[in-house]
């Protein structure tokens, strides 16, 4: 296993923890639904997040 | 440079258009959050996921749907603040700035494979996402779950959902 795959599935594992805390520890770690809600009030990060998100699509299905 | 001058044209535009609007440099009226029928967008739903899962990858029929799809997600999330912005808590702080740092080491993990691919020619010992994730969405069964991924995400993003609850 090479040490970019081991960062990335760290960082994933990682991800799935702070997930799951948010979602039985709320106390701990706010739940990701309310931060996306939360940073979604603002116009530019909905402009910013929209982005990404599409460059994903474009990314993966057109390159 | 694998798609470096698109994706850097693609987050240039994004970058000039958030500029633009911090700046108010957009001689545009704000509009109101547009609402959408469920049928239209089941519609635009429907046709998007038949065009990428069905055409050849990287096809002109997914560079087409895409474009069209780009100005409908930004006049989707461009819309008047309404209301007092939610002040932000110790906790909301604590967990955006966890979520940022995981970002933030995804980020410069690819950029170091990226890097050390690009200098040792290498790219099964330094792979990015994109070389591990390729191979997954050449089959059918790894490009619908990504598709689902993609526009449950999307949806999410657009809040289609809670614009028509209001």
């Amino acid at each position: 296993m090479t040490i970019p795959l081991i960062e990335y599935l760290v960082v994933i594992a990682a991800g799935i923890v702070i997930w799951l805390l948010g979602r039985f520890r709320p106390g701990l770690v706010a739940p990701f639904g309310a931060l996306v809600a939360r940073i979604m009030h603002h116009r530019n990060t909905r402009l910013a997040l929209v982005v990404v998100w599409w460059w994903l699509g474009w990314h993966f299905f057109t390159e | 440079m694998r798609g470096s001058v698109g994706d850097a044209i693609i987050f240039g535009t994004g970058t000039a258009l958030l500029i633009a609007d911090w700046k108010k440099l957009i001689p545009l009226h704000m509009p109101e959050r547009p609402q959408i029928s469920i049928k239209t967008i089941l519609f635009v739903m429907a046709i998007s996921s038949a065009v990428l899962f069905f055409s050849e990858r990287s096809g002109w029929q997914d560079k087409v749907l895409l474009l069209a799809l780009a100005p409908v997600a930004v006049v989707m999330v461009y819309y008047r603040d309404h209301g007092p912005k939610p002040s932000s808590t110790p906790l909301m702080a604590r967990t955006k700035w966890i979520w940022i740092t995981l970002a933030l080491i995804m980020a410069v993990s690819e950029l170091f494979a990226y890097i050390f691919a690009e200098v040792y020619q290498d790219d099964l010992t330094y792979p990015t996402i994109s070389i591990l994730v390729n191979p997954v969405l050449d089959s059918p069964y790894g490009r619908a779950i990504f598709l689902i991924v993609w526009m449950a995400i999307g949806v999410g993003l657009l809040q289609i959902r809670r614009g028509r609850r209001k």
